[in-house]
């Protein structure tokens, strides 16, 4: 006898701080399952225990199949009965033939790539990140794995990773980076180095905060640029926040018309809604 | 199965290890002392010694009989590198196969031993000796066992390639070197594998005989990793079998080592 057990994603770092907390260690849910190219699910299976399958049982929103045979088809069937695929059972590529459109593949590196729509892998048979169109990388959310540019909210990094209970890291430029700073959506899509990551063991000294420039906004020209009260010192690439609330944190892009022209005009990417009169901030 | 007397010549082994040609229970002394004997780096894993294993990551709670949850297994070999699991659904259990052999079972979902970082650096050679059973066919680059987080860096057997679940692959520093005959799961192997990262060559060897060879040049080192069973990083290509032994050493081995340590882990496997 064992048990396998499944619950949504949003469940999840409430379901392992519970299971950890009867005694029974970190990320017992720890299996990715994908409804889309995103981490939706996660699993697990366990040798029998009563204690555990109890606590599982008692977890909200969890799916649970208590019975023998095969843990690996009777975890896969109930990955499958939440309408979500099994990352590490994922079939290979095709090298011809269609790549079907909703449906996780494992590259011969050992990513894995959701399909977006069906296509022909006989006529466009290159690297899948040559058609970013037809399919997309998915990152496992428990590996430490090179960054990629987040295409929307199921591939933006997070401050909680929900598998880990800790920041999301990647590596990139010879670096590990992990995420500190986050939009008002909890997601990352800024580069390392760029905005809202800390190379792990390098980080910021206390000095470090916002800082006023002394300056607020004015009017909104158009979508990343604002008018400013005056001008305003801030350093190209430099974190910038308008407003008081992390919903407000950007990159300072440079100054309109002439980027590298002080004047009370100032670029912002990505753009952040700010009320005329809120402050400008820079991290500093 | 007998051992001719000539077969042994280093002296190191005596008579009355053997018992017709099967080891005692001294055995693992006498392979910890011939291939750890001279301060060499590495990990002896040995299901059957009940007296290595705990169903706890503290090690407070020994394994006292089968279907027990292993949450840590002691290194033999005098190196400390033991194996733990603190999280108990990735635990494998200790189960004992039909010939009365004891091994540990991974369910091939979320199961995984691992170490702390290893000190390999400026290590260039690497020995693996294994006793291994493939269940169900398993999923694409399934991990037998890695030194590596990545596969980039390290070594790593596996039990598949991306394509073919019939195959075993050794990985060393991101290049792969597949077996040319068919291990279709259920299947019982002894597995050895001989590496070097200087002259970029490896070996490796399937019930004794030479099946696999390799080249590789991308590291000179296999530097300081974690050594992990059953999964990558403890977080996927999950392996679906049994482990009976497990034995790594930071040198190349000679050919009477080999053949000792193939017939130690057979002895402990019954693979042939």
């Amino acid at each position: 006898m064992s048990m396998c057990a499944i619950i949504p994603v949003a469940n999840l770092l409430s379901a392992n701080t519970m299971l950890e907390a009867a005694g029974f260690g970190s990320n017992n849910f720890s299996v990715p399952a994908y409804a889309g190219p995103g981490a939706t699910h996660a699993a697990l299976h366990a040798w029998e225990n009563a204690a555990f399958e109890a606590a599982v049982q008692a977890i909200p929103g969890v799916v649970v199949d208590i019975g023998s045979g095969d843990p690996v088809a009777r975890t896969q069937a109930l990955i499958a009965a939440q309408g979500a695929q099994w990352g590490d059972q994922a079939p290979a590529l095709p090298t011809s033939g269609n790549a079907l459109a909703n449906t996780l593949y494992r590259y011969t590196d050992g990513t894995l790539w959701w399909c977006i729509q069906t296509f022909n892998r006989s006529t466009y048979n290159a690297h899948p990140s040559t058609y970013p169109a037809l399919i997309r990388r998915v990152r496992n959310p428990r590996s430490v794995e090179p960054w990629q540019q987040p295409i929307d909210q199921y591939d933006a990094y997070r401050a909680i990773n929900p598998f880990t209970g800790q920041p999301d890291q990647v590596t990139h430029k010879g670096e590990t980076w992990y995420v500190t700073s986050v939009d008002g959506s909890g997601n990352n899509v800024w580069e390392p180095g760029v905005f809202g990551w800390t190379i792990v063991g390098q980080e910021p000294g206390p000095s470090e905060t916002w800082v006023d420039t002394g300056v607020t906004i004015a009017q909104l020209i158009g979508a990343g640029v604002y008018r400013v009260s005056g001008v305003p010192t801030i350093t190209l690439n430099q974190a910038t926040r308008l407003g008081d609330l992390p919903a407000g944190e950007t990159v300072f892009t440079g100054y309109w018309p002439t980027t590298g022209t002080p004047s009370d005009y100032i670029k912002i990417s990505p753009h952040v809604t700010a009320a005329s009169g809120a402050k400008v901030w820079k991290w500093a | 199965m007998s051992l001719t007397a000539g077969l042994f010549n280093s002296g190191l082994f005596k008579v009355g290890i053997f018992n017709g040609g099967l080891f005692k229970s001294s055995s693992t002394v006498s392979i910890v002392s011939l291939l750890f004997g001279a301060s060499e780096n590495g990990v002896l894993y040995d299901p059957s010694d009940f007296s290595t294993m705990f169903q706890d990551s503290a090690g407070t709670t020994p394994v006292t009989a089968v279907g027990q949850s292993v949450r840590k297994i002691l290194d033999k070999s005098g190196n400390n590198n033991h194996a733990i699991q603190p999280t108990l659904t990735s635990a494998p259990i200790l189960l004992q196969d039909g010939s009365g052999y004891y091994y540990l079972g991974f369910d091939g979902i979320d199961d995984c031993l691992f170490t702390g970082d290893i000190y390999f650096t400026a290590k260039s050679k690497m020995s693996l000796f294994i006793g291994v059973r493939k269940l169900t066919p398993p999923s694409a680059y399934s991990v037998i066992a890695e030194l590596s987080d990545n596969g980039a860096q390290g070594f790593g057997l596996f039990a598949s390639s991306n394509t073919d679940k019939n195959v075993y692959q050794l990985w060393l520093t991101g290049t792969s070197s597949t077996s040319s005959s068919s291990y279709s799961a259920p299947i019982t192997n002894v597995i050895s594998a001989e590496m070097d990262l200087i002259a970029n060559t490896s070996a490796t060897r399937i019930n004794s005989s030479l099946e696999i060879t390799g080249t590789h040049s991308n590291a000179n080192e296999f530097s300081n990793r974690k050594f992990y069973l059953g999964r990558r990083a403890n977080t996927s290509l999950p392996f679906v079998g049994w482990l009976y032994q497990v034995i790594v050493r930071d040198v190349t081995s000679s050919s009477n080592e080999i053949t000792a340590a193939e017939t130690y882990v057979n002895s402990k496997t019954g693979a042939y």
